[in-house]
């Protein structure tokens, strides 16, 4: 470290940080902690699905009248940690960690530039999403609780909601702007300061998936930003944008004058929230193909393909959107349009899948934590992807909707998809970012249980959304007649709900313990090609990047290139320079 | 450390990093507003009855507002080349115009909200004036946070100049862009809001 | 730049800002204007014919908002890749809605 930063004092330096690599450290915190809450708030759920109506054992009783009178929880509760986990995990944990943290500390190193192109903006950034999420929480402590109207807020259930809602859409305000900031950075970072050979056809896949999300968090939000304003004129001003004639709550016909559209921020909302699927999902894409082509120990199978299909996938993820809505009672050719485009998008995830799969071949593999990660991110976001195909078609979509098909559907592309990929990620690059090894025993300890769990949490509620079961249900289905068949499924998912929290204590004892007592690591701990590990000191200079801004010679992934004698060409490793040494 | 190309341009690309932020920037914006757009588009569309701008608005002091707008655009693009030409005086007084009209430009809104309030037209009385007060009130805290900006660069910001004058007049350029766009949603809402 | 293209761009701006203000009045013009005589021509409605007018004269005006004063007609490949981008999404956001919403209307009965 250079003298400059250690004159810095503590505060700007470890708090209000302009170093992207602090602030992506920053970003991996907080949204590690949040990931913890969300599945806290959860498994309080699955408790009450189980068993419903029976009191929580142990921890009920602290949790006070108004949400869990001697530890029974209330219905209004229950929707409150619904909308509250959907809210934290999606829009405070998995997209804070891929793209926050993630981008923000690899971008910059992988493309050989010194920091982000606005270092203030980044860490406005930062703390905006800091806000944000206190605000969010805030929520809690509001009279009738957080926002209970699911994390998609469709009025009029949100418009009439306790004032939590309220909150919650500030909360919004806030996370949109430091997505916004974030995304703005990223692309002009990506766009102006590669370094000197480093073209765009060069940039490793992580880089790409990045631009690419970082374009879709730019376009896709603010519609949503302009719905939370409507949304919050229609719960503060009286107006009623979404509020229809004549609505009547317990008897009382509503004071709106009427005029509105629910379906307007059906159509605000999914804007957002289909493309903030791929926003999801592409930078763990990224993050796998990184580390698979680092340990299969060759380059990536078709990788510009990858890259052209993310691009299209991109582009393609805005006009998908109404496969939300098959049952508001659109038209049937509007309808045959979005099943088509939501067809035509499975075709880049699945080049991008099938490309991952087929770099496999003929590698010779080194099973480490990382790529266990990475290769059982691969057939769980098959799974995923597969199962949500019936539900792009009306026909099918008109039995599946709202059935907790769905909810196994996307939870195994995040869940067992995308934070598996972060695991990995964490995992492959903890040794740069720290400067020491993770232990590969705990990292075991910490796989296979959560594999385990993962599938015993969703592959039944697949089942119990085929036989019908609906996801609104407070009792998990209880008192209908057709649930009966499945009801003994939610013992199980619950019971492995809770094995799954276990399993992630040793990940984080590892985190901890392998911070002050891991193995040292070489500043190219994985023998890596790309420009974070070639050029740098491990872990990175706390101020700047490298000592000299590297210039890049050859694609990203050159592992046992042909007519070589190297077993890995790094991207800044000069070819010629070299042989004249030798000479 | 210095970041790279913040101030000359990339050969490549041919921008320098402001440029392309600002660009970003307004590209989200446009956005922000198309959401806006749409929500008129689908609320007028699906209405039984939609009343004439003139029925509860005041065309001549929106015509008004919308010169002064224009007016304010013109001087802050002025100022822009006269801080090109190192004519420091004509830029500081071309600036201030901008911001004079713009402060105008909320003083005259100020007068058309509070005739609204006084005949009582609220957002809550129909989905009509919901959509003007949310449309214009947004657009009111673009110009405010415009303002903001430009009151920062004449002010304690101007010290750039003496600095690193390249960086300062990027600084006005970008300003200058972004309230043309604020002026650019104006020429739009005008139309739409006030005469159809 | 030198002070000779500067002065020159300074009365381009100032020819713009002109233009600006004969279409502002321009359109308020018309909107104050029956409209019966020309729609009949037209064979169009004559708040279509309304919607029309002021919309092309906005789009004119915003033309030159853009390409003169935000200095689009001389930007770079980046600028003009993502306008495309942001137009093409906020054209789908405009219109995709609306197809969606008048979709509808074929579920109903209409006597």
């Amino acid at each position: 470290m250079d003298n400059h930063s250690s004159s810095q004092s503590f505060w700007s330096k470890y708090v209000f940080s302009l170093d992207h690599k602090v602030i992506g450290i920053q970003y991996g915190l907080t949204s590690l902690g949040f990931l913890i809450l969300g599945f806290s708030l959860v498994l309080l759920m699955r408790w009450q699905l189980a068993y419903p109506e029976q009191a929580l054992p142990l921890i009920g009783k602290f949790f006070g009248n108004a949400s869990m009178p001697d530890g029974v929880m209330l219905p209004e509760f229950y929707n409150s940690l619904g909308a509250m986990h959907g809210t934290i995990m999606i829009f405070l944990g998995v997209v804070p960690l891929g793209v926050g943290a993630f981008g923000n500390y690899l971008v910059p190193l992988q493309i050989g530039a010194p920091d982000m192109a606005f270092p203030k903006l980044n860490m406005a950034s930062y703390w905006c999403f800091f806000v944000g999420g206190f605000v969010m929480l805030l929520g809690f402590a509001m009279p009738g609780g957080a926002a209970n109207s699911g994390w998609t807020a469709y009025p009029p259930l949100s418009i009439v909601a306790t004032s939590g809602q309220t909150v919650w859409l500030i909360g919004m305000v806030f996370l949109i702007t430091s997505s916004l900031l974030g995304s703005i950075n990223t692309i002009v970072t990506i766009v102006q300061l590669r370094a000197k050979g480093m073209t765009f056809m060069r940039m490793p896949t992580l880089v790409w998936t990045q631009l690419v999300t970082a374009f879709l968090l730019l376009m896709a939000f603010p519609p949503l930003e302009a719905a939370g304003v409507l949304q919050l004129m229609d719960r503060l001003a009286g107006t009623s944008f979404f509020m229809p004639e004549g609505l009547v709550l317990s008897g009382q016909i509503l004071p709106y004058t009427g005029g509105g559209s629910v379906l307007l921020w059906q159509h605000l909302f999914w804007f957002l929230a289909h493309p903030e699927v791929y926003v999801l999902i592409l930078p763990a894409m990224g993050i796998v193909s990184e580390v698979i082509a680092n340990n299969t120990r060759k380059p990536l199978w078709g990788r510009k393909g990858m890259i052209y299909a993310s691009v299209f996938l991109g582009f393609m993820s805005f006009i998908v959107w109404a496969h939300h809505m098959y049952l508001t009672g659109m038209g049937t050719v509007i309808s045959a349009f979005f099943q088509a485009t939501t067809m035509i998008i499975s075709i880049p995830s699945v080049i991008i899948l099938t490309s991952l799969l087929l770099s496999l071949w003929g590698g010779s593999i080194r099973f480490n934590t990382a790529m266990l990660f990475s290769l059982a991110f691969l057939p769980m976001f098959g799974i995923g992807g597969l199962t949500g195909l019936p539900l792009g078609l009306a026909a099918a979509d008109v039995h599946l909707h709202d059935t907790y098909y769905v909810i196994g559907h996307f939870h195994y592309i995040v869940a067992p998809g995308t934070i598996f990929a972060l695991f990995s990620g964490i995992y492959y690059w903890y040794p740069k970012i720290t400067g020491r090894q993770m232990s590969e025993t705990l990292g075991k300890w910490h796989f296979w249980p959560s594999l385990i769990c993962m599938n015993c949490i969703f592959f039944p509620m697949l089942i119990q959304g085929l036989a019908g079961v609906s996801r609104r249900l407070y009792d998990g289905g209880a008192t209908y007649e057709l649930a009966k068949d499945v009801l003994y499924l939610n013992k199980v998912m619950s019971a492995s709900a809770a094995l799954l929290f276990v399993a992630q204590i040793p990940f984080i004892i590892n985190v901890f313990t392998s911070f002050w007592r891991g193995k040292k690591a070489s500043a190219n701990h994985w023998d890596a090609t790309t420009l974070e590990w070639a050029a740098t000191s491990s872990p990175p200079l706390g101020h700047g990047n490298f000592e000299v801004i590297p210039e890049v010679f050859r694609d990203p992934y050159e592992y046992n290139p042909p007519n070589s004698d190297k077993e890995f060409l790094p991207q800044n490793f000069d070819l010629q320079n070299d042989k004249k040494r030798e000479d | 450390m210095k970041i790279p190309f913040a101030v000359e341009e990339r050969p490549d690309t041919g921008l320098n990093n402001g440029r392309f932020g600002i660009w970003l920037f307004l590209a989200s914006e446009l956005m922000l507003f198309g959401g806006l757009f749409s929500a008129y588009i689908l609320l007028r569309t699906g209405s039984s009855g939609w009343p004439k701008g003139a029925d509860f608005l005041n065309i001549p002091l929106a015509t008004v507002n919308t010169v002064v707008l224009i007016s304010s655009s013109v001087t802050i693009i002025l100022a822009w080349i006269a801080l090109q030409m190192n004519n420091v005086k004509r830029f500081r007084i071309l600036y201030s115009l901008t911001i004079l009209l713009g402060f105008i430009f909320l003083i005259i809104k100020y007068f058309e909200y509070s005739a609204k309030f006084h005949h009582h037209y609220y957002p809550s009385t129909n989905t009509f004036l919901a959509i003007y007060f949310t449309m214009t009130g947004l657009h009111v805290l673009h110009i405010l946070g415009g303002l903001l900006v430009n009151i920062y660069h004449l002010f304690p910001g101007f010290k750039l100049y003496k600095e690193d004058p390249e960086k300062y007049k990027g600084r006005i350029e970008l300003s200058g862009i972004y309230w043309h766009f604020v002026d650019l949603v104006w020429i739009f809402l005008f139309p739409i809001l006030y005469l159809l | 730049m030198d002070t000779k293209s500067l002065s020159k761009k300074n009365r381009t701006y100032l020819i713009v800002f002109a233009s600006l203000m004969f279409l502002t009045f321009i359109t308020v013009w018309v909107s104050g204007l029956d409209l019966t005589k020309t729609s009949k021509i037209l064979a169009i409605d004559a708040s279509v014919c309304a919607i029309i007018i002021a919309l092309s004269v906005a789009s004119v005006k915003g033309f030159l908002v853009g390409g003169y004063f935000m200095h689009l007609f001389d930007e770079k490949r980046w600028v003009y890749l993502l306008i495309l981008l942001s137009v093409f999404f906020f054209i789908a956001l405009l219109y995709l809605p609306l197809l969606e919403s008048h979709s509808r209307l074929e579920h109903y009965y209409v006597p």
